[in-house]
């Protein structure tokens, strides 16, 4: 009987942990490296679900909303794949911005390992935890698109409410099954590599494989949004998507949409589609997902209890300090420029927040580069032609990793430890400003123009490559002259308010304002290329110009300012500075 | 010299540090003692120019810190009581940075800093970002970037927290030598002992108010105590410590 009861309450206690465990994962997945919700969370995460809601249901009234009028006669698979792609992608999308927090880390390590917790408590709550996170925005997104799903379409079938309840059930239970796979496809795929690479390699790689992996999901989903628009013309030969499907089996044996579609017509009981039997990969894929989930997952933890925080010592310092002495005294004259560059080389290399805030951006821009590429793919030789595309590649490029920067730099590493730069401080404010321009431009801004200048060779002729990562070059300069002209900060030292940027607001101006610089540059670009004779004034124009704003900062800014270590919050009313005139001034 | 004249520090209308007034000369080491939150760290960062004072002034060889501050820091050592220091760098690379941004050229920086980490024992570590330091490790290398430009002040706050036995006695003597060198040295701690050994003259504060200013000697003559931990207890203690200890052992026992 004894037994029993011991039994029983500790069941009861690791009820209790499992259900505190799952919260505090849950919780965790709103704040971390990319996404930190600390701030007003429940505000944010409904705000972002809204927009999801939003989405989805336009998207589904997009593809199904001709079904209120003309009946489905099975064709409507198509559309329901590209409903099914759509959540499948955003989960994606989410699993990315999540990478960090989907595993057990060494801070769960540390946090609790010292409790009396078992590791299948752990686990299983985390487990929970990533199953709930899903269930919620599949919920949001099926939601939102369920009218068109369980109104329309089962009305040309059978007007039954059974009939209705049971395509609801089906539906949904589908439409999570679908964004679970869509989660968890990151997921595994992040849990091979980690046990592939080991935590030290994975410390190193992580940013870059997470880098590539939001590139290429911003780019399927730039994508999408094509297909949306303009349909699939231009990017599947006439005829075969519709005629020919023998020809796409391939495709539709590795596209796993297909396979949920497949998966809910077959719930439904409906007609074959023409890749029947697809529906049992998603079941196996379903199934392997989740066991390889849990077995990676039991892998990291098991290594992290073996070899918690091991620290990988530095190679060739020797070979290091030699290469930095040469290139602080040729490049960094000054040591206070020394310092500021160093601190923001170092910042951005160690700092995950600041790194994955500048490459969120980055992939941005590079996921719009094949995007922009293949919206014109199907003109042969595109690529080696000089033309309005293939000029804005570079600037998208620069643009994006200095709106980045400026983002990341306002965001203190550790804002308690900025101390050290008030007690330091010195009265030659441009030193530390210069040294922060030479950064930007030496990690880059200058490796971009090379790198351009590389690849345009390649494509074009060198003569054309140099002329182009020239103007590049310049233009990116300009460019952060005028996004820096009045940052007064040390990078990453200063307070942070966030939403000063107001993006909710001016988005629209902000995306216009770049739709006219992309294309006032790239045409101003296009017609100095073909008067080459044009580029040299022109790089003497932006010279001057940088020359006006340099002169602005060290004899006006410089002379009337002192670094900031505080942001000012935004006033709560905004006056109109209004003056009375001259005669009206009250006398005191 | 450094001078406080009548310096109070209010923290939304609440006072931190009420009327205090001191000087501190060169060659001398001044201990500054006072329970938790008595106002010891916010006077020693107004000393450092990092917090305002709300009233009166401090005065470095007769001139305001304030009509010149980079000019007053530039010859200022702090160390601070949290070990706050830019976790994601080096010992290595947060010393040549502290070093740079004083405008030490590089070729002096890498032999302070070799020199100053083998001395302190972190040379095999001194590679490694600081996250994964110990509290002692961390606090080793404040004191380095404290020492690097040799300066003429130095304002220490707890700097002996988390240290090993070693490097604490190490710390002692170095401080008994910079007062040799006639540096100004102000000891802001909770170690009475080490505050008994080291310093001659200590200042006792308590919730904002200067309540004791003389050396250990006169303090034990006047009050007729035997050691300074008993003159401590006479002037800040309130309560029964020993009561307290028994309050949170039956705390610590209560099942229901």
């Amino acid at each position: 009987m004894g037994s029993v009861q011991t039994l029983r309450s500790a069941a009861s206690l690791e009820a209790r942990q499992f259900r505190i465990l799952s919260r505090h994962f849950f919780l965790r997945l709103f704040k971390n490296d990319m996404v930190d919700f600390e701030d007003q969370m429940k505000e944010r995460i409904i705000g972002i679900l809204a927009i999801l809601a939003v989405f989805s249901g336009l998207i589904a009234y997009i593809y199904l909303g001709k079904y209120g009028f003309i009946p489905d006669r099975g064709q409507s698979w198509i559309d329901k794949t590209l409903i099914i792609t759509f959540f499948m992608l955003i989960m994606g999308l989410l699993a990315i911005l999540e990478w960090d927090n989907i595993l057990p880390d060494a801070r769960d390590y540390s946090n609790l390992n010292p409790l009396p917790l078992r590791a299948r408590t752990i686990l299983a709550a985390k487990f929970t935890s990533l199953l709930s996170f899903v269930g919620l925005f599949a919920l949001t997104m099926s939601l939102a698109a369920a009218p068109f799903f369980i109104l329309f379409l089962p009305s040309w079938r059978s007007s039954s409410f059974v009939f209705f309840l049971g395509h609801a059930a089906v539906y949904f239970s589908i439409m999570f099954l679908a964004c679970f796979f869509g989660f968890f496809l990151y997921v595994v795929l992040f849990g091979l590599i980690q046990s592939l690479l080991g935590s030290g390699m994975l410390r190193k790689a992580s940013t870059y494989l997470r880098f590539l992996f939001l590139v290429l999901q911003l780019f399927l989903i730039l994508f999408y949004l094509r297909i949306l628009v303009y349909g699939f013309d231009n990017l599947v030969p006439d005829g075969l998507a519709t005629d020919n499907f023998s020809k796409l089996n391939g495709f539709f044996a590795f596209y796993p949409p297909f396979w949920f579609t497949d998966l809910y017509e077959s719930a439904l009981g409906s007609p074959r589609l023409p890749f029947h039997g697809r529906h049992l990969f998603a079941l196996m894929g379903l199934a392997a997902l989740a066991i390889t989930f849990i077995v990676s997952m039991g892998f990291r933890y098991g290594r992290l209890i073996k070899r918690p925080g091991a620290i990988p010592r530095p190679r060739f310092r020797r070979v290091r300090w030699f290469l930095m002495a040469g290139f602080n005294g040729l490049i960094l004259r000054n040591p206070i420029q020394r310092a500021v560059f160093h601190f923001y080389r170092k910042t951005l290399l160690g700092s995950v927040y600041h790194r994955m805030r500048v490459a969120t951006f980055l992939a941005c821009g590079l996921a719009a580069v094949p995007f922009l590429i293949t919206m014109r793919a199907v003109r042969k030789g595109h690529l080696f032609d000089v033309n309005l595309t293939m000029l804005s590649i570079p600037l998208i490029l620069s643009f994006a990793f200095l709106l980045g920067l400026r983002s990341a730099l306002s965001i203190p590493v550790s804002l308690e430890a900025n101390w050290v730069f008030r007690l330091t401080e010195r009265p030659q404010i441009g030193q530390y400003f210069a040294g922060l321009r030479k950064a930007i431009m030496m990690t880059g801004l200058a490796p971009l123009s090379i790198l351009v200048f590389v690849v345009y060779s390649v494509l074009w002729d060198p003569p054309t490559a140099f002329n182009h990562a020239l103007f590049g070059l310049s233009i990116s300069i300009l460019t952060m002259e005028i996004l820096f002209v009045h940052f007064l900060k040390i990078p990453f030292s200063c307070s942070y308010l966030p939403g000063k940027e107001k993006v909710q607001v001016y988005w629209l101006p902000y995306l216009l304002s770049f739709v006219a610089y992309l294309n006032i540059t790239s045409r101003l670009e296009l017609g100095l290329l073909r008067s080459p004779g044009g580029l040299a004034p022109f790089v003497i124009v932006v010279v001057l110009v940088v020359v006006a704003i340099r002169s602005y900062q060290v004899f006006f800014l410089y002379r009337s300012n002192r670094i900031r270590y505080e942001e000012e919050p935004e006033p709560i009313m905004t006056g109109l500075d209004y003056l009375p005139p001259p005669h009206k001034k009250v006398r005191t | 010299m450094l001078e406080l004249k009548a310096i109070t520090k209010r923290y939304s209308a609440i006072p931190a540090v009420r009327n205090v007034s001191f000087v501190l000369k060169p060659g001398e080491i001044t201990g500054y003692l006072g329970p938790n939150g008595a106002g010891k760290s916010t006077t020693i960062k107004m000393m450092a120019g990092l917090l305002d004072p709300t009233k009166g002034e401090i005065l470095y060889r007769g001139h305001p810190i304030h009509s010149n501050l980079f000019a007053y820091k530039s010859i200022i050592g702090y160390v601070p009581e949290q070990s706050e220091v830019y976790r994601h760098l080096s010992a290595w690379d947060y010393l040549f940075m502290v070093g740079r941004l004083r405008g030490l050229s590089d070729r002096l920086l890498r032999a302070k800093v070799t020199d100053l980490m083998s001395f302190f024992g972190l040379s095999a570590e001194m590679d490694m970002a600081m996250a994964s330091y110990s509290k002692g490790m961390v606090q080793k290398v404040l004191i380095a970037s404290a020492l690097l430009h040799d300066p003429e002040v130095l304002l220490l706050d707890e700097p002996l927290s988390g240290l090993d036995v070693t490097t604490a006695l190490v710390i002692k003597d170095l401080l008994m030598l910079l007062a040799r060198e006639r540096k100004i040295i102000i000891y802001s701690s909770h170690i009475l002992e080490v505050v008994e050994k080291v310093c001659s003259r200590v200042i006792i504060i308590d919730r904002g108010i200067i309540s004791a200013d003389d050396s250990v000697e006169n303090l034990s003559r006047l009050m007729n105590l035997p050691s300074l931990e008993e003159i401590f207890s006479r002037l800040v203690v309130r309560g029964d410590p020993e009561s307290t200890a028994r309050g949170i052992v039956k705390s610590i026992r209560r099942e229901s």
